[in-house]
C-alpha cells in the first residue's frame, strides 16, 4: 500500500507541558470501547481537560490550528494503546517533539545517557500511522517552548533530511535546532515505507524458512 | 552490543531478514489477542484482502470488559459498546479460523494469566500481544512484546514484527528478600531505582539469587512491569522451575519425546557465563521492603514504612493528597483489589488468604474489597482449594475472572476520589476509573493487611 512520503512542513506549534504523559490520559480507557478509531479526537485528554475548566492547551482554538505539538519527556508511556495516536492525529497534530533526558555520567571519559523522549510503544504506533515523533535536547526544548509561546509567530519549519527545526521570527531571525529520531522511523517516514505491514509480506517465503528452524512449532 | 544473553539467542533464532534501515523482522511465535487491540487490526487486514497467516499461532481471548459479577455476565451486556466489541471478535475469530478462549470456555481469562496456564507460553519463544503486559511472558525465557494495533495488524497477515532490537541491561538481585518482600516488591523497587524512562531503548534480563528463589507466577508479576520501567520487554533464565511447570500437565505443551527434546533445546537457551551486556545493574535483595506507591507513576514509591520523599513532585501529590515527608501508613482507604495480571495467579490468592486465615482478618467496615481470580482455571483451582469460602467469609467479594478494576473498562471503577490499595499495575491519574480516584500499588499480602486494617499497612503491623 502506498503511503506519502514525509514532505517538509511549515506549521504552527504549542505546547503541552509535563514528564510522563501516559496514554491513559491521552484516551481514558472508557474510550477504548470501540471498534474503529472514528470519533476518538472528541475524548482526546478528556479528564486532564474537564478537571482545567477550559484552560487546557487542548481547549485552547488557537491551538487547534497548530499541527506541532511540543512536549516534555517520555510522552506517551503506559499502555500500548493505539488509540491515542488516532486521537492525537485526527485532533490535528502531525508532528510532536519531546524533550530527551540528559543523566550526566560520573565517569568524566563516559558520555552522558541520554534518554530518549518518547515511550518505545508510542513511537512505534506514531510512525506506524505517519505522526512524526522528534527529541530535542533540553536547551532546544527551551528555545522551542518560548518560540511557541509567541502567538502570532509560532511557526516552525520541519526538515527531516537535515532533522532541523527551524523557528521562524525567533527573537532576531531564525534559529535553528537539532532533533533526532531513531534512523529506521526517519527511512520509513522520509520513503513513505511506513507501511509495515506491506514491508513484512516482501519476505515471502522466508518467513516460513524461518518458522521451519524454530523447535517449538516442530514440537507441535 | 549484547552478546551471548538469551536475548541474543532468541532474537537471532527468530530473525527472518534485517532490513537497510537496521530493523529486524522477527518471526512471532506466538500471537495472542484481545477484544480491545484486535477489531481495527482485523479490519485493516479484511480492507486489504488479507488472511491470517499463522492462525493455528494465534490464540484468543477477551478479558479487559469482561463484567466480573455472575447477574451482569448475561449476554447481551447491559454495556453496549462491551457487547458489540465482543460480537466482533467472535465474528473475527470466526472469520479467520481462530482458537478463541471464550466466556463459557474453561480456558478464558486475562490473556496474560491464559498463556502460560495453559502451556501456550514457553520458552524460547517470540511473543506479542496488543497489550503492554505482554512482557509478563518473559518470565518463562522469552521475548514477549507489547505493541499497537497496526502491529496486531502486521503479525496477523505476516507472524511478523519489524522492531530494532534493544540493548540489553541485566538487573541483579543479590542475596535473599526478606519475609513479606514479593515479586510485586521487587519489581516496585527496581522500577523506583531506575525511573520509568530509565529501560527505553532496553530489554531487561532480571538475574540473581533472589529472582532464580522466585516461582513462576512471582518471575510472571516480576516481568509484567517491565514496561513500567520503560523497558521493551524483561526475561528470567529458563531452569527447573520454569520446566517443571511447563510440564506440569499443560494443554499445550507436547509429551514424551518430543517434550524432552523442547526441554534440551530450552538448556542451551541460558545466557551464556560470557555474556556481555549493554548494562550491568546490582540491587542487594536483602535491603529490600514492602513496597507501596504514593504518586502517579508506578516509579513513585517507597517502603510501606517509610516517609514520602522532600522533593517528592508536587503535582502527584496534589493529586493524590498527600505532603512530602509523610508517613503512607496509616492513611485510610477506600477499596482494596486483588487481581489483574500482575497479581491474579493462584500463587497470589493462596498467599492473600493464608494471610487471612493466619491472623483471622476481617476486611474493615468501611472497605470494599473484590477479589477477582486471573481466569476460569485460577478460579475453579481457588474454589476447589476453598480460597473463595476464607475471602467471603473474610469479607471481600469473590468475583468471575477479567481485568476488572485495574483499568475502567468494565463496570468495576472506583468513585470520586476513592483511594484503593490495588495489586495492579498502574496508579496513573484516572486509571482505575474515575478523573480523581487514586491508586496504590503493592504486593496482594499488602492489600490484604491495608483491607482488614481499612488504612494502608503492611503485613509486618498485623
Amino acid at each position: 500500500m502506498a503511503m506519502n512520503k514525509f514532505e517538509n512542513v511549515t506549521l504552527k506549534a504549542f505546547y503541552l507541558p509535563g514528564d510522563d504523559i501516559d496514554t491513559d490520559r491521552i484516551i481514558p480507557a472508557r474510550f477504548l470501547r470501540c471498534v474503529t478509531f472514528e470519533g476518538l479526537e472528541e475524548n482526546v485528554f478528556a479528564d486532564d481537560r474537564a478537571q482545567l475548566h477550559g484552560k487546557h492547551p487542548f481547549d485552547q482554538s488557537e491551538n487547534k490550528q497548530c499541527g506541532i505539538m511540543i512536549a516534555d519527556a517520555n510522552f506517551g508511556c503506559g499502555s500500548s494503546r493505539e488509540h491515542a495516536v488516532a486521537a492525537l492525529q485526527r485532533w490535528g497534530i502531525k508532528v510532536i517533539i519531546a524533550k530527551t533526558v540528559v543523566i550526566p555520567s560520573d565517569d568524566p571519559k563516559k558520555d552522558p545517557k541520554v534518554i530518549p523522549a518518547f515511550a518505545a510503544i508510542f513511537r512505534g504506533n506514531a510512525t506506524a500511522n505517519g505522526l512524526v515523533c522528534l527529541d530535542v535536547s533540553p536547551e532546544d526544548h527551551e528555545l522551542l517552548v518560548a518560540n511557541a509561546a509567541m502567538r502570532s509567530e509560532n511557526f516552525m519549519a520541519i526538515n527531516l533530511e537535515q532533522m532541523t527545526i527551524a523557528c521562524q521570527h525567533f527573537p532576531a531571525g531564525e534559529t535553528v535546532v537539532k532533533c533526532t529520531m531513531p534512523s529506521a522511523d526517519r527511512d520509513m517516514l522520509l520513503n513513505g515505507t511506513w507501511d509495515t505491514l506491506a514491508t513484512s509480506l516482501e519476505a515471502g517465503d522466508l518467513i516460513e524458512k524461518t518458522a521451519a528452524d524454530l523447535p517449538y512449532l516442530k514440537a507441535t | 552490543m549484547s552478546t551471548g544473553t538469551l536475548f541474543d539467542k532468541v532474537w537471532k533464532l527468530h530473525t527472518v531478514r534485517v532490513l537497510p534501515n537496521g530493523q529486524t523482522q522477527l518471526f512471532v511465535g506466538l500471537h495472542l489477542i484481545h477484544e480491545v487491540t484486535s477489531p481495527q487490526a482485523f479490519q485493516m487486514i479484511r480492507e486489504r484482502g488479507l488472511k491470517v497467516r499463522y492462525p493455528e499461532r494465534t490464540f484468543a481471548t477477551v478479558d479487559h470488559i469482561v463484567p466480573t459479577e455472575k447477574p451482569s455476565l448475561v449476554r447481551p451486556f447491559k454495556d453496549g459498546l462491551a457487547e458489540q466489541m465482543l460480537v466482533t471478535l467472535q465474528k473475527n475469530c470466526n472469520e479467520f479460523d481462530i482458537k478463541l478462549f471464550d466466556l463459557g470456555d474453561r480456558g478464558q481469562g486475562i490473556v496474560h494469566v491464559i498463556g502460560p496456564e495453559l502451556g501456550l507460553t514457553q520458552s524460547g519463544m517470540v511473543i506479542a500481544c496488543g497489550d503492554s503486559h505482554t512482557s509478563t511472558h518473559g518470565a518463562f525465557g522469552s521475548i514477549a512484546f507489547g505493541i499497537g494495533t497496526t502491529q496486531v495488524a502486521g503479525v496477523l497477515a505476516s507472524q511478523c514484527l519489524l522492531v530494532q532490537k534493544p540493548k540489553v541491561r541485566r538487573i541483579v538481585v543479590s542475596g535473599t528478600t526478606p519475609d513479606g518482600v514479593y515479586a510485586k516488591d521487587i519489581i516496585l523497587a527496581i522500577i523506583q531505582k531506575l525511573g520509568v524512562k530509565g529501560g527505553i531503548g532496553f530489554a531487561y534480563e532480571y538475574a540473581g539469587s533472589a529472582i532464580e528463589a522466585l516461582d513462576m507466577e512471582g518471575r510472571m508479576t516480576l516481568c509484567n512491569m517491565s514496561i513500567e520501567g520503560g523497558a521493551t520487554c524483561g526475561y528470567v533464565n529458563p531452569d527447573d522451575t520454569t520446566f517443571d511447570y511447563v510440564c506440569d500437565d499443560r494443554q499445550f505443551v507436547p509429551k514424551g519425546g518430543p517434550l524432552r527434546q523442547l526441554i534440551d533445546w530450552w538448556e542451551t537457551l541460558r545466557t551464556e557465563a560470557d555474556a556481555e551486556f549493554d548494562d550491568v545493574v546490582e540491587i542487594d535483595g536483602s535491603s529490600l521492603q514492602p513496597m507501596v506507591t504514593w504518586g502517579t507513576n508506578p516509579g513513585q514509591s517507597i517502603g510501606i514504612n517509610e516517609k514520602i520523599p522532600n522533593d517528592a513532585d508536587g503535582a502527584a501529590l496534589a493529586y493524590m493528597g498527600f505532603k512530602a515527608g509523610q508517613q503512607i501508613a496509616g492513611t485510610k482507604v477506600d477499596v482494596a483489589f486483588i487481581g489483574s495480571c500482575t497479581n491474579g495467579r493462584l500463587s497470589d490468592l493462596r498467599e492473600a488468604a493464608e494471610i487471612v486465615k493466619k491472623y483471622g482478618l476481617k476486611v474493615a467496615p468501611c472497605v470494599k474489597a473484590l477479589v477477582v481470580p486471573g481466569s476460569q482455571m485460577v478460579r475453579e483451582q481457588a474454589i476447589a482449594e476453598r480460597l473463595d469460602e476464607v475471602f467471603i467469609h473474610a469479607g471481600f467479594e469473590w468475583r468471575e475472572a477479567g481485568c476488572s478494576m485495574c483499568l475502567a473498562m468494565n463496570p468495576d471503577k472506583l468513585q470520586g476520589n476513592q483511594l484503593c490499595a490495588s495489586t495492579s499495575n498502574r496508579n496513573f491519574k484516572g486509571r482505575q476509573g474515575s478523573p480523581t480516584g487514586r491508586t496504590l500499588l503493592m504486593s496482594p499480602a499488602s492489600v490484604v493487611a491495608s483491607a482488614a486494617k481499612g488504612e494502608v499497612a503492611s503485613v509486618s503491623q498485623l
